[in-house]
């Protein structure tokens, strides 16, 4: 292969959305036409899943593959990128009849909440009767084409990316619609005879043939940009657009006289297909909850997917050598950690105890927390020196009733978010080997003194953060079925029997809701005798909304210290955002030198108090009392400003997933070095530590959409929590009251954009 | 407070190679081609990429050494960057992305050197002041907006469904 061929085959345009939608869909189409496939073999046969591929595969290549890197540079490329994105995607993509597939591909809350009151809306069903109306699909399909070849539209997205990516779009768009009377996928129904889509396709092939004419036969360049190109691989401006022409020539007639040709075939011989007739009513296409199999109303027992019957993972996550062999390899890790934070070099960036607690675990805790739940507290390392407490000493005491409330892990947890921030724990490994050996002591001797998971739930920061960010996670720990709890008369899941201990954490599975206080330690699922405990998904929203009765967690809408304890969190994760940006790192800096202080101590603790403590303190309550004042509501100040706290958590959730992985990505190669140097240290050979990748990796750009898409998340969850709770306590003007409790959800999304707007402490990286 | 390098997300906000073309011009023994994204070119992140070509045969060199020196014309600040292949999506390209430190008036000298043949090829643009970051980052706003609004079309016809649920005489 010469180089030439080799650099044109390499230029390829990886960008990771159009890659992750691509995906996502085909996952989607997929999941839907497993079960279609089953149930009506003949229409579902194996080719319309290929079809799918294939034509999300054209539309990818299409703005991927070295077709859009060339693009730019010679028209007839340009050009074929059009024909896949117009001609061969869009009727692939139909011919998969994607609606059906796609709609029971989603989740079946998302397909039954969510789309069904769409799905089912009399406007709506007009709306989509409309555009697939073949007049309004052609007319749009000839409009689109012939207007983004203007040279001014044209031109227009060859320089702009944004414009280039609305004018494929665009085709693709008009093409789906173009397309659809043509193929007309099931479950819709015709709204012309048959016959009339043979003039439907020959004037779409009339205005294809005289649009590539006009570019075969024109003597002078159509684009000022390709006729400036230089003439690669020797092909002149002229030339080229002739060839595009006849590209849009040959592959277009044959796409429209194809279909032309199938259809007089079927209307010659009516017995060969059954013909489909044009809909007597005004909506062509039935996309019903009888047709996605969701008539019945009643959701099954075992309609949420279920981690632990997922293959390998499952028989794992349940496995209780398992975790305990993970824990001690986290131990291990631990371990290293205080001995390198100790003993190697007091630079953060080259220090096992610079990078791995403060960058590489962190990120991972929040992806973990992201797409299942706290898998974290599954790993957590100091379940051993617990264990060995409880063995040791055998400890029989309860935790105080004065403080069985999270005050106290509250207060712990402040100090932390302080420490951190005034004394940058993160870029002191002898700090962070300290407080490492300090967790692990602190974990031995609370449960060496006190029963059940004493530090887990009333002491653990930790443990609080992943209690209050699960909130806000896709799964929980939770019963498979109710009938079964009902007829069960052991309890071992919180009582414990031959299956192994019950929840030390106090959760009685059966009143269990949500992932408050859960540690995922599967002590239930191995206790319960019927196997009825699973890893369930759920929605997002659900969590934060429930303010009834939690079995030993009691009625949380009530409860102060758990509202004040996600409070603290939420608008901790922008306290400790703040804390890294310049404009910010200015002020304190600014303020210190103002007062005449050596450091930013003061400042520093002052923003932290101010943002994490005061802010809260003084508008959640207002907000809430404004909110009552304009919707009569069945509930108090106090226990409002409380659900109000925890419907906040998601927006704070992405702030701290945000600021996480922003560190995660920006420093995760430094773990290479690092260990190199261990090694290099402890006498082995691992070559040169390659400090380059601690130091001078480009930024990803996808890192600033990645980072505001999560908050969009964060705010839309938060919004819709907002919402619900706002209808479980009043029936009047609950829009209105909505609107106003959102106001502190907004105002830390734009606090939050700010935020990620702003330069950024690059931590965990060396300097270049 | 220990000051770190700072790094502004915003600047990465992605562009591609290729677009607008700058020149095109013999310079013996190749033809050099020059573009640069975004069109204008602001204050920010650039993409100059740069194509070689065999003046007599079209075929491209890929192969030379690239180098970029960018001053600003008010301020005499100076800018050097490589642009090489690897940086490039379209790898018969030589690009460079670097951030354009002003703006204002930039002189460019492409310096190409490939065996025993140099040259350095002067062009100049003018990079505009940058947009707000709003006018960058709303298209990564907009989802949240749009599925607010869907959920409150979700109600609503939620809710109106459910009235006329509740209007319906029961026929029991
Ligand atoms: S032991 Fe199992 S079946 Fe019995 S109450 Fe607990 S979860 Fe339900
Ligand atoms: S035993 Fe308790 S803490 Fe452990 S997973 Fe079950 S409910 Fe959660």
């Amino acid at each position: 292969m010469s180089d030439v061929t080799r650099a044109i085959l390499s230029s390829w345009t990886i960008d990771p959305w159009p890659l992750v939608l691509a995906v996502v869909s085909i996952a989607i189409y997929w999941r839907g036409w497993r079960g279609l496939s089953r149930t009506q073999p003949k229409r579902f046969g194996r080719w319309r899943l290929t079809a799918f591929i294939a034509g999300v595969f054209a539309c990818w290549v299409a703005i991927a593959s070295p077709l859009d890197a060339f693009g730019g540079l010679l028209l007839q490329v340009h050009m074929t990128q059009h024909v896949l994105l117009m001609m061969i995607g869009p009727p692939l993509l139909l011919l998969s009849y994607p609606g059906i597939p796609l709609l029971r591909g989603l989740p079946r809350t998302a397909r039954r909440e969510w789309l069904g009151p769409f799905l089912a809306a009399p406007t709506v069903r007009r709306w989509f009767h409309f555009i697939t109306h073949p007049i309004f699909g052609l007319s749009l399909f000839i409009v689109a084409t012939w207007l983004w070849h203007v040279p001014v539209m044209y031109e227009l997205g060859l320089r702009s990316s944004f414009w280039h990516e609305v004018e494929h779009g665009i085709f693709l768009g008009t093409a789906l619609l173009f397309w659809w009377p043509v193929i007309q996928p099931w479950p819709s129904t015709p709204t012309w005879p048959r016959w009339m889509l043979i003039p439907y396709l020959l004037v779409a092939d009339v205005q294809n043939t005289v649009f590539s004419a006009i570019f075969v036969f024109i003597n002078t360049p159509i684009y000022g940009t390709y006729a400036a190109s230089p003439a690669l691989f020797s092909i002149d401006a002229l030339d080229d657009q002739a060839t595009a022409g006849a590209i849009m020539w040959v592959v277009g007639s044959s796409t429209f006289l194809l279909p032309v040709g199938l259809i007089i075939r079927r209307l010659l011989t009516p017995n060969l297909v059954p013909v489909p007739t044009p809909a007597s009513g005004k909506t062509p296409v039935d996309i019903s909850l009888t047709v996605l199999g969701d008539s019945s109303s009643r959701r099954p027992a075992h309609g949420r997917s279920d981690l632990l019957r997922m293959p390998i993972l499952g028989p794992a996550l349940g496995s209780l050598r398992f975790r305990r062999a993970v824990q001690w390899v986290m131990l291990g890790i631990a371990a290293a950690i205080v001995l390198d934070g100790f003993l190697g070099p007091q630079m953060s960036p080259m220090n096992l105890a610079g990078i791995l607690p403060w960058t590489h675990w962190r990120g991972f805790v929040v992806i973990a927390l992201l797409v299942a739940g706290n898998a974290f507290c599954w790993t957590c390392p100091f379940m051993i020196p617990r264990e060995l407490g409880k063995r040791l000493f055998n400890p029989t005491r309860r935790w105080p009733r004065a403080i069985r409330s999270k005050w106290l892990a509250a207060s712990l947890l402040l100090v932390y978010l302080w420490a951190y921030e005034v004394f940058s724990l993160w870029d002191s490994p002898w700090w962070t080997a300290w407080v490492v050996l300090g967790y692990f002591a602190a974990a031995f001797l609370v449960d060496a003194f006190f029963r059940g998971a004493a530090f887990c739930r009333w002491v653990c920061p930790i443990g609080q953060f992943h209690f209050i960010e699960s909130m806000a996670s896709p799964r929980e720990v939770a019963i498979r079925d109710a009938d079964v709890c009902k007829s069960c008369t052991t309890h071992d899941c919180i009582r414990g029997g031959p299956g192994g201990r019950g929840c030390e954490l106090d959760l009685y599975l059966p009143s269990k809701q949500g992932n408050l206080d859960c540690t995922w330690c599967m002590d239930c699922v191995r206790a319960c005798p019927h196997d009825n405990v699973g890893v369930l998904t759920r929605n997002m929203t659900d969590d934060v909304v429930f303010g009834g009765w939690r079995g030993a967690l009691g009625q949380i809408g009530s409860r102060v210290d758990l509202a004040a304890l996600a409070t603290l969190l939420t608008f901790g994760a922008f306290a400790n955002a703040l804390g890294m940006v310049g404009p910010v790192l200015d002020f304190e800096d600014g303020f210190a030198a103002s007062l005449g202080l050596a450091s930013s101590l003061i400042p520093a603790s002052l923003v932290l108090i101010v943002v994490t403590c005061l802010l809260p303190l003084i508008v959640l309550p207002v907000v809430a009392w404004i909110a009552m004042r304009v919707s009569a509501m069945d509930i108090g100040l106090r226990n409002l400003s409380c659900r109000l706290a925890f419907a906040l958590v998601p927006i704070g959730f992405s702030m701290w997933v945000v600021h996480m992985l922003f560190h995660f990505f920006t420093s995760l190669g430094t773990i290479v070095p690092v260990t190199q140097r261990v090694v290099i240290d402890l006498g082995g050979n691992a070559g040169d530590p390659a400090w380059i990748l601690a130091c001078c990796l480009n930024v990803p750009d996808w890192l600033l959409p990645l980072e505001l898409l999560l908050l969009d998340l964060g705010l839309v969850l938060s919004v819709v929590a907002i919402h619900q709770v706002t209808r479980t306590v009043t029936q009047r003007r609950t829009a209105a009251a909505a609107v106003i409790l959102s106001i502190p959800a907004v105002a830390l999304l734009i606090l939050g954009v700010w935020i990620v707007l702003q330069p950024m402490q690059m931590r965990g990286t060396i300097l270049p | 407070m220990k000051r770190l390098l700072l790094i502004l997300l915003l600047a990465t906000a992605a562009h591609a190679d290729s677009g607008l073309i700058r020149l095109s011009e013999t310079a013996s023994p190749w033809q050099v081609t020059v573009m640069t994204d975004p069109t204008p070119i602001r204050e920010g992140l650039v993409d100059i990429s740069v194509l070689i070509q065999d003046a007599k045969s079209d075929a491209a060199v890929l192969d030379a050494a690239v180098m970029l020196k960018l001053k600003h014309a008010q301020s005499g600040l100076t800018v050097s960057t490589e642009a090489t292949r690897q940086q490039a999506v379209n790898r018969l390209l030589y690009a460079a992305k670097f951030i354009v430190p002003a703006a204002g008036e930039w002189t460019v000298e492409t310096h190409i050197e490939h065996g025993d043949d140099a040259q350095v090829i002067a062009w100049s643009f003018t990079a505009a002041n940058p947009l707000p970051p709003l006018a960058v980052i709303w298209p990564w706003l907009l989802p949240a907006v749009l599925a607010i609004a869907v959920y409150a079309a979700n109600q609503r016809l939620r809710q109106s469904r459910g009235a006329a649920q509740r209007d319906q005489p029961n026929e029991h």
